[in-house]
């Protein structure tokens, strides 16, 4: 339960502040697995938030910070027959 | 052949009818995810034990494409499709279970269900089958549970609903056919439903989260996986999810008809002898010949529906009341009875046609092929109750190019009472002269039961060709 606590301060400290609900909201739904795995997930909180916090420092991020967007994977959760 | 309207979303692959049988035509990646799913454990043992549509190949069926496909599917053709809107409480949770144990089988095998539509679930023997086979595909490492936001839109949030605020699901799923968002049950949830199982995270932080990253331009999914995310996590979730899912039940505990039986036998609707008679009417009705499909209009919780069942291969036993369904649907399982399908429908509303160019989701009677219509106990309903005139009801019934056994419950009856008590009586056409002659311009009357002293009758009708 800490870790889920601790995780959930985390994220809100992170959380943008504008938003558009019509772009993709599948990607908060991601990233509340590493939340709801709990103690399982501490690690990979952990590591992705560490990406967070080192990628202005990188040659990735400075390139997406001078506007190079990432295309998401073209896997639509959405599909069925 | 003929293409399946509600197969487009997934361009890898196609559900076409040839006679009455059904294929899947694949693309390339598609017959590779097929042939990693078909070479698995799992895939046979879940079609041994029914919990996914029969499947085999159907390489011959290509000869007669036009060669943009690279491999066929043959299933299993279920005799009738359900929609999620249509099934009661306890239908959705057993879909939802059938997916999550499907889910946590799969990844064992290095396996992932890239979606969780509802919609790519059917009832067969009244029991749940996956019938979406292309959904399954190789988990790609470090890879998260994609389909996680739309199971809880077409799973979890329905259920949360009904289980802890005694929402009826079904005419949310049936105006929202992607499902019931995050932000929308948010909404219908107060403060204390946050203290509920699950729902300050799945619904109020899920609901949070993805208003804040919805103008996200980063592969968030790609970074999950270069942060190490595995197969266990998924797990857990699922797991974490099932077990709150499985102690879930609609939260109301009762309702107008739930209580039928009891009802009926206390209110002097009927005494008991008169439900023997009414039973032995119907069964000798069903077998004027053999009977594929028997719909039951107003079932209740489903007394008649099962006197119907023992002369016919399949039984569609419908009612707008979700709880007297929800009963009629535990009975079926507790007694193991397999060929009765119990819908939420309201006769008055039936299922439209709608989805994508009003195609993708069927209207009832397009899906349905009864050769006998029970419609009991309902006449003064739809007529006093829902102000349908009574020469529509009859000709919508004759519409449906079946024999039909109808009871009228007469003026003197006290539910008719009842109806008419606060209402001005302008119901000149609810009357036994009215109906028999409005009858008789399409069905044949072969035979009229009195029941109650004379206060409701049945009548046998053979429809006219």
């Amino acid at each position: 339960m800490p870790t889920y606590i601790f995780a959930v301060i985390c994220f809100c400290l992170v959380m943008p502040e504008t938003a558009f609900a019509y772009l993709d909201p599948g990607t908060g739904s991601m990233l509340l697995q590493l939340l709801l795995a709990g103690l399982a997930g501490a690690a990979v909180v952990c590591k992705f938030f560490w990406q967070q916090i080192s990628r202005p420092f990188s040659r990735g991020g400075k390139e997406e910070a001078e506007g190079t967007v990432e295309l998401e994977d073209s896997s639509d959760p959405n599909r069925e027959d | 052949m003929q293409e399946e309207a509600a197969s487009f979303r997934d361009r890898s692959s196609r559900v076409i009818y040839r006679d009455s049988e059904v294929f899947r035509l694949l693309d390339a990646q598609a017959l590779s995810a097929w042939k990693d799913f078909s070479s698995t454990k799992f895939a046979s043992k879940a079609m041994a034990r029914g919990d996914i549509i029969q499947t085999t190949e159907a390489s011959a069926m290509l000869a007669s494409t036009n060669g943009s496909w690279a491999g066929a599917l043959q299933h299993e053709r279920l005799p009738f499709v359900s929609y999620p809107y249509e099934w009661c409480f306890g239908m959705l949770k057993d879909a939802a279970l059938l997916h999550l144990e499907l889910l946590l089988e799969a990844l064992e095998e290095g396996l992932m269900i890239k979606d969780s539509s509802a919609f790519n679930i059917q009832f067969k023997d009244c029991r749940p089958v996956f019938i979406d086979i292309p959904s399954f595909e190789k988990w790609k490492p470090g890879e998260p549970w994609i389909a996680y936001r739309q199971f809880c839109e077409m799973f979890l949030f329905p259920l949360m609903l009904g289980a802890y605020k005694g929402i009826e699901f079904q005419p949310l799923l049936r105006s929202e056919l992607d499902g019931i968002s995050a932000d929308y049950c948010r909404k219908l949830f107060s403060a204390r439903d946050f203290l509920r199982g699950g729902a300050f995270s799945h619904v109020y932080l899920q609901a949070k989260l993805q208003k804040a990253f919805a103008n996200s331009n980063r592969s968030v999914k790609r970074e999950l996986s270069a942060s190490g995310f595995h197969t266990e996590l998924i797990k857990i979730n699922v797991r974490k999810i099932r077990k709150l899912i499985s102690k879930m039940d609609f939260a109301a505990a009762d309702s107008t008809w739930s209580e039928y039986e009891k009802v009926s036998l206390s209110n002097d609707t009927y005494g008991s002898e008169d439900q023997r008679v009414k039973a032995q009417f119907i069964g000798e009705v069903c077998e004027w010949k053999p009977r594929e499909e028997v719909s039951v209009l107003g079932c209740k919780t489903g007394t008649y529906a099962l006197v119907a069942a023992d002369h016919a291969d399949r039984v569609l036993a419908m009612d707008a009341d979700h709880l007297a369904v929800e009963r009629l649907y535990q009975n079926l399982k507790k007694k193991e009875i397999k060929n009765v399908l119990p819908l939420v429908m309201n006769v008055c509303n039936l299922s439209p046609a709608q989805g994508w160019k009003g195609l993708e989701r069927k209207r009832l009677e397009e899906r349905s092929q009864p050769s006998l219509v029970l419609a009991l106990a309902l006449i003064h309903h739809v007529v006093i109750s829902a102000n349908v005139p009574m020469v529509q009801l009859i000709e919508w019934l004759a519409s449906l190019e079946a024999d039909l056994v109808i009871e009228f419950a007469t003026r003197e009856d006290p539910m008719v009472q009842r109806l008419l008590l606060n209402k001005e009586d302008n119901y000149c056409d609810y009357a036994q002269d009215y109906l028999e002659q409005t009858l008789k311009r399409f069905f044949s009357i072969e035979s009229v039961k009195q029941l109650n002293g004379g206060q409701r009758l049945l009548f046998a009708c053979r429809r006219l060709s």
